[in-house]
């Protein structure tokens, strides 16, 4: 899949070098979601993760006899899916297109084999991913704030 | 007797009659204009925008975008309000307000024909951006006070290179001015980019804060303008997110809300380190308030 649009975007697109930007052309592929289709179900396997091309991917968590609940979306760039890095591969959201979208998506198996034998590649990964938890973590820090309220 | 006062009545003739003269020109900046409130629209359940006209057959209040007036409810009391209309429209008044004590319940419950005085306006505005990028970040009632700013750049669009416009609010109900969002959006020459603490089932656009909206804002130059409104803590957040973008602080500003009470520099009440916020602000270029926010050293 050619990512060159998106490279400029993604936070982890843009840090790799031309080699391991080819790589992940060539293992990525294209999937189109239509507004409201999930895309993966909290607690299944992490078995793929994915960068958004174009649209607004929500993360939402399920509650007993009530709508789920989104607690973030995601759009253009970002990257989606850090549960396939982590042990044990199980999602901690359920994803949901809010919006038609287009992703690339990567296959977690054959990424995690080609981080192994890559140890730069995976302290690069290793680094993106922490940056995006701490970042979300920081973001979902400041909602509690509830900043808009009548203070 | 104040300091202040025993050294004008023990001056020369000459001083205490320029001390008068500057005393009643004082008594003029306070004395409130009488207006009429001309239009009301709700914009969420508890906010409200209300449009003056002046009703004493003066001349319309100019302002520049970021000035505030501030508003007497005759017999409940006096706040301070960002202007939210047209710069270019003098002649109508406008104020986006929230009730959230006595004063602004009192001027949320006026209907038109209904009486308020005002002085103003006061305050530094934002900054001229023209002939550059101009990202604009607004959080919660916030927008408001950006709004003369956006009018202004939409109808002078070809002064600007890119115009960006970041907005979070609570939830997709507590969004001002959605029909202004929409239609700004659709102009395809700005871009608006909107998210809220908490979304809804009908709601089909962002949902978090403010801040990675701000990586999507475009920018052409390398001489970007960013101005930001909002809770104080986003506007921090916001401020630190554009840095890492390489917008330099001093090209950052912020609008800050303080006690004020006088409008014109005199009563203290909005202090704010060197500076009183009614009169240095309430608009300040970062570089020049970020250590009194608790960011980086004096």
């Amino acid at each position: 899949m050619n990512l060159a649009d998106l490279r400029a975007t993604s936070d982890l697109l843009s840090r790799l070098d031309d080699s391991d930007f080819a790589s992940f052309e060539e293992v990525a592929s294209e999937l189109e979601l239509q507004p409201d289709e999930r895309l993966f179900r909290e607690n299944d396997e992490a078995r793929r993760f994915f960068i958004i091309v174009k649209g607004i991917v929500a993360l939402e968590v399920a509650r007993p006899a009530r709508p789920p609940t989104t607690v973030q979306t995601l759009g253009d760039g970002a990257l989606l899916g850090l549960s396939w890095r982590l042990s044990p591969h199980r999602w901690m959201w359920t994803a949901r297109a809010m919006t038609a979208t287009r992703l690339a998506v990567f296959d977690a198996a054959t990424m995690r084999k080609a981080l192994e034998q890559d140890h730069e590649l995976d302290r690069l990964m290793w680094e993106v991913l922490a940056t995006q938890a701490s970042e979300r973590l920081h973001h979902a820090r400041i909602q509690l704030l509830d900043l808009y309220g009548k203070s | 007797m104040p300091e202040s006062s025993y050294l004008i009545c023990t001056e020369s003739p000459d001083v205490t009659q320029a001390a008068a003269v500057a005393l009643a020109g004082l008594h003029e900046e306070m004395l409130p204009r009488p207006f009429r409130v001309r239009s009301k629209r709700m914009e969420t359940i508890d906010t409200v925008t209300l449009e003056f006209e002046a009703a004493d057959g003066g001349p319309p209040l100019s302002f520049q975008p970021g000035q505030f007036t501030m508003l007497y409810v005759f017999g409940v009391g006096e706040v301070p309000l960002s202007i939210s209309g047209d710069p270019e429209a003098p002649g109508v008044l406008a104020h986006t307000v929230r009730a959230v004590g006595a004063v602004t319940n009192a001027i949320c419950a006026l209907v038109p024909g209904d009486s308020i005085g005002i002085r103003g306006p006061y305050g530094t505005g934002w900054p001229h951006a023209q002939g550059k990028d101009l990202l604009i970040i607004a959080g919660g009632i916030g927008l408001a006070p950006v709004r003369p700013l956006i009018l202004n750049a939409l109808a002078h669009r070809d002064e600007y290179f890119c115009v960006g416009l970041a907005y979070g609010s609570r939830s997709p109900g507590e969004l001002l001015y959605t029909s202004e969002l929409e239609a700004w959006n659709a102009r395809g020459d700005i871009n608006v980019q909107v998210t809220v603490d908490h979304g809804n089932p009908t709601w089909r656009g962002d949902i978090g804060v403010v801040t990675p909206l701000v990586r999507r804002l475009r920018c052409e130059t390398d001489d970007t303008i960013a101005v930001i409104c909002g809770p104080e803590v986003m506007m921090r957040v916001v401020a630190r997110a554009l840095e890492d973008r390489g917008i330099a602080s001093n090209n950052i500003y912020v609008s800050l809300e303080r006690n004020m009470e006088c409008g014109i520099g005199l009563c203290g009440h909005c202090q704010f380190g060197k500076d009183f916020v009614c009169t240095d602000g309430p608009v300040f270029p970062y570089a020049d308030v970020a250590y009194r926010l608790g960011i980086g050293a004096q």
